[in-house]
């Protein structure tokens, strides 16, 4: 007998009029798993999750959580009977409430006796470290701490899920780095099935057991985060997470393994060859994984190159090379001793090239605005 | 045994309850009631006055058969055409000038160091909260040009230096009516305009003085410049008001020979011979005149607010210092808020205690006698609770109903609730006029009519907007996830709706409450042509003993309302902690 999974979604779509939100997505979450929804603004990570809540309708597929039906075309069971907690981008905090008033509204809304709740609510303050706050009120509370009265307040009730929100895009630098860590040790303690959305690739890395990268309603890629990084399937996965060079190459030879760069007619060699490519396919390599030499190295992929830019990063140098007809950056740790304008010679270990076809319309460049605007509803 | 068939059915829900339709029908028809409601209350009036406007006059009200004369008789002869082109010059003027001193006022308090702002603000807004016909009163006794206390002042002060400078004032006059209006309106202006000027990024002004520009430079050049599509804005919404106005330029206009179009349109139905389908097509032309006049303003209301998204994140800085020039600027100030607030109050007190209208004032010309009399009367009594049941129902009616409209208008975005909302707006372009032909009409043959509830329709429907416009706003600074939070904590959405919105809207429903409050107890363009002798409401009776010629007792009641209305105000901000100048103040402009 097979174990169901904690949350399931088959076919989900969801329309906005004449807008597609989401486009057919199939997922299933196993039990105590951090998952991560990842992808820039308007790709329909945030209506998955406000459909799993039930807080949208879902236009047709369904969603179940373990084996019940909680949404389908045309049903929607309300948020309130789902036992799910949530966690808001806004944090959500009642400003009329105090802190304990907050954390204990939904226990009071199971009209639990009175030393319950209190029991619950001090466990639950003293998880997320606010039991001193107890009776502050909500409004004179730090961003940092408003955000941890609305994890206490999720979790108080023991809900089968977990949904975060982008829960820590309006903390700064700082303490969004510390909380990440606290969330995903909180969420392995409690064992608690935890679905989380961000635009934040190194926030989704630091949490998240399985990372589901979607892009325009669909689902490009789910794997865990060192297997996104390091197999991208897609040229739109090896862009969206972290850095990469992309290096249009000619499709006749590409299956193969052997390819022809476009820009200057060099020879690539990858040991990653993928199967059927499409029209245009794309070589792809990460700037740390580019091997720099000041004389001719053995092995293929060997290319001379020349020095355009030095940046010292601290940790690394981030170097653009002039190399096969175009820009390459490379990014070395140690830094080393680089000098603009020197004639130099670049490794790109076949192991670490990776082809990849390219989507009809180029490929899709990710810009800034994708990666710090806010998700669209 | 068998089942009912209400038990099968009961049984059949419990079965299917887990997949419980999200938005049961039961909504739906809440939604249709709440939208056959408020078309019933809005649009049915307007029906009557136009069905009203195509029939035959008959000796005492309408007859049965349809007619094409009154609405030929309107729209093409001078008898009211005149009237038109004077309410419109009328309306044009008043707006002008309030315009120039009201938003001279909203610089000075938005982006100017002056001491004691938030006292002069209040004052300034003061006029808004009280009735301008009570002004009107207050400056008749001020300024007639034989007996007003300015004239005889002025000629007593300056008589004992041996100048003669004859009645400085003449309320009586074109001029007067212009000055009363205009008094009266400045807030408006002011507070249209002033919520736009502060929002504005004070670093664009800064630019300008960094450029070399001077204080006054930049004003004229940066600051006036960018308001000017919500001055303009302010300025059409003034001019609708002035022009369906009919009070202020009545009395004043009956004595000089000077009509305007809302006038005629009363007199036709209150004085002998009854014309009521001629004052039907006169309202239809004073509702074409400020639908087109919301049309534009609307229009010019959405382009301001571009401007105010482009720079309203604005960081607002110091505000700009003017150095000795601000002396003058509370000059100005002051001179407003003596004239539109200070001596009217003053006069309105006086002439309330004085035995009759007298050019010298000595000891025993004053008296308390007026405000015995008055409570004495059965008349002011019965229009003192009127006033206040009116008042009271009126304002809880329009809050929660345009609760409940803005609400679902704004959490479910579908199309039903935004259509209710959009039909519960619309009375804001209705002169309360014709509204009142429209509800006199429809109720004639009901046992409504003659009773105080035809005017709590008439109220109603037209605060309506008011209760839509300022819950909206409330609702919108409410974040939808506070609600959706309380559901996923297994609140249901009624016990999220009690639980967490109506707390976090308190103050702005209280503030909606008071302000409507405010408008019904000072209602008086709907209300005179509804009234009956069961159903006088204060605001009526001071037109009466007004009309009557009886000053005295006029202000007696002036004072009487005045000091309601201050004490809601005051109620308002001190128990409540709801400060009504700045809860209604942008909202309402639009």
């Amino acid at each position: 007998m097979t174990i169901s999974p904690a949350v399931t979604l088959r076919n989900l779509v969801k329309r906005y009029g004449e807008a597609t939100a989401i486009e057919g997505i199939n997922l299933e979450i196993t039990d105590g798993e951090f998952l991560v929804l990842l992808g820039p603004s308007g790709c329909g990570k945030t209506t998955t999750l406000r459909c799993i809540a039930g807080l949208e309708d879902v236009t047709s597929g369904e969603i179940r959580i373990k084996d019940e039906v909680v949404s389908r075309s045309g049903f929607s069971l309300p948020p309130e009977q789902r036992e799910i907690g949530m966690v808001f981008q806004s944090y959500a905090i009642w400003p009329h409430m105090s802190v304990r008033e907050n954390v204990a509204f939904g226990l009071r809304q199971k009209k639990l006796p009175r030393p319950d709740i209190e029991a619950r609510v001090d466990e639950a303050l003293d998880l997320v470290g606010l039991s001193h706050y107890a009776d502050r009120g909500a409004s004179q509370l730090s961003g940092g701490q408003q955000q941890r009265v609305a994890l206490a307040r999720a979790i108080v009730l023991r809900p089968r899920i977990l949904l975060f929100d982008e829960p820590l895009s309006n903390l700064d630098a700082k303490l969004r780095e510390k909380m990440r860590f606290e969330l995903r040790q909180l969420q392995k303690r409690l064992q608690i099935t935890a679905i989380y959305v961000t635009h934040d690739q190194q926030e989704a890395m630091v949490v998240a057991d399985r990372v589901v990268l979607m892009n325009s309603g669909r689902i490009e890629q789910i794997a865990s985060p060192r297997d996104i990084y390091d197999r991208p399937t897609s040229l739109f996965a090896a862009e969206f997470i972290g850095l990469t060079n992309v290096i249009e190459v000619d499709a006749s030879a590409a299956s193969s393994g052997g390819a022809t760069v476009v820009a200057s007619g060099d020879k690539l060699m990858s040991s990653n060859a993928a199967g059927a490519m499409g029209e245009r396919v794309a070589a792809l390599i990460r700037p740390e994984l580019i091997r720099m030499t000041t004389t001719p190295s053995d092995g293929s992929n060997v290319y001379p190159a020349r020095i355009s830019d030095v940046v010292f990063l601290g940790n690394i140098a981030d170097i653009t090379l002039q190399m096969l007809g175009q820009s390459i950056r490379c990014q070395l740790s140690p830094p080393g001793n680089w000098t603009v304008g020197q004639q130099i010679w670049a490794c790109l270990p076949p192991e670490h090239v990776i082809l990849l076809p390219v989507p009809r319309g180029g490929p899709r460049r990710i810009t800034t605005a994708d990666i710090q605007g806010e998700e669209i509803r | 045994m068998t089942m009912s068939s209400a038990e099968v059915l009961s049984q059949a829900t419990a079965m299917e309850r887990p997949l419980k339709r999200r938005s049961f029908d039961g909504s739906r028809l809440a939604w249709i009631i709440l939208g056959v409601l408020v078309l019933a209350i809005v649009a049915v009036p307007l029906g009557y006055t136009l069905d009203a406007a195509f029939r035959k006059e008959a000796q005492f009200g309408l007859s049965q058969e349809r007619s094409l004369e009154a609405f030929t008789n309107v729209y093409t002869t001078a008898m009211y055409l005149t009237p038109l082109v004077n309410a419109l010059v009328l309306a044009a003027v008043v707006t002008v000038v309030s315009l120039l001193c009201g938003v001279a006022m909203a610089v000075l308090i938005a982006r100017v160091a002056l001491p004691q702002k938030s006292l002069l603000e209040l004052l300034i807004i003061l006029p808004i909260f009280l009735s301008p016909f009570t002004g009107l009163i207050a400056w008749v006794t001020l300024g007639s040009q034989k007996t007003g206390f300015i004239n005889v002042f002025l000629h007593s002060v300056f008589g004992r230096i041996g100048i003669d400078l004859g009645p400085v004032i003449n309320i009586w006059s074109y001029f007067g009516i212009v000055w009363v209006m205009s008094l009266f309106f400045i807030p408006f202006a002011y507070l249209f305009t002033v919520g736009n000027l502060r929002a504005m990024d004070s670093s664009l002004e800064e630019a300008a003085r960094a450029s070399g520009a001077t204080a006054l430079q930049t004003m004229l050049k940066i600051t006036l410049p960018m308001s000017l599509p919500a001055i303009f804005a302010a300025g059409l919404l003034i001019f609708i008001l002035t022009a369906e106005t009919y009070a202020i330029p009545g009395i004043i206009g009956v004595n000089i020979g000077f009509t305007v179009l809302p006038w005629q349109t009363y007199t036709d139905l209150t004085d002998t011979p009854i014309r009521q389908a001629h004052a039907a097509a006169a309202g239809t032309m004073l509702l074409f005149v400020a639908v087109l006049g919301i049309w534009i303003q609307r229009r010019i209301t959405r382009v301001s607010e571009r401007y105010v998204t482009v720079t309203g994140k604005g960081f607002r800085g110091r505000p700009m210092e003017i150095g000795a020039y601000r002396w003058l600027a509370l000059a100005f100030i002051g001179a407003y808020i003596l004239f539109a607030t200070l001596l009217p109050l003053l006069a309105l007190g006086l002439s309330s205690l004085m035995k009759f209208s007298a050019p010298a004032m000595t000891a025993d010309l004053f008296t308390f006698k007026h405000y015995k009399d008055l409570f004495a009367l059965g008349d002011m009594r019965g229009a003192m609770w009127n006033t206040l049941v009116l008042a009271l129902l009126s304002a809880f009616v329009c809050v929660g109903l345009g609760f409940v409209t803005s609400y679902s208008e704004v959490r479910t975005k579908r199309m039903l609730p935004r259509l209710i909302a959009a039909i519960a707006v619309l009375p804001v372009a209705v002169p309360g006029l014709v509204y009142a032909i429209g509800l006199l009409w429809a109720c004639l043959q009901t046992p409504l009519y003659g009773t105080v509830w035809v005017l709590l329709l008439a109220f109603v429907a037209k605060f309506l907007p008011f209760g839509v416009v300022l819950s909206r706003s409330g609702i919108l600074q409410i974040h939808p996830e506070l609600e959706q939070s309380a559901r996923l904590c297994g609140a249901k959405p009624f016990r999220a709706l009690i639980s967490i919105t109506a707390p976090l809207m308190k103050a702005s429903l209280i503030g909606a409450f008071f302000f409507i409050v405010l408008l019904s107890i000072k209602e008086l363009s709907a209300s005179m042509l509804l009234y009956t002798q069961r159903s006088q409401t204060l605001a009526v009776l001071t037109w009466h003993y007004m009309d009557g010629g009886n000053y005295q007792f006029a202000a007696a009641i002036g004072v009487i309302q005045t000091l309601v209305m201050i004490t809601i105000v005051v109620l308002a901000r001190q128990v409540f902690r709801v400060r009504l100048e700045k809860s209604v103040g942008k909202e309402v402009g639009q």
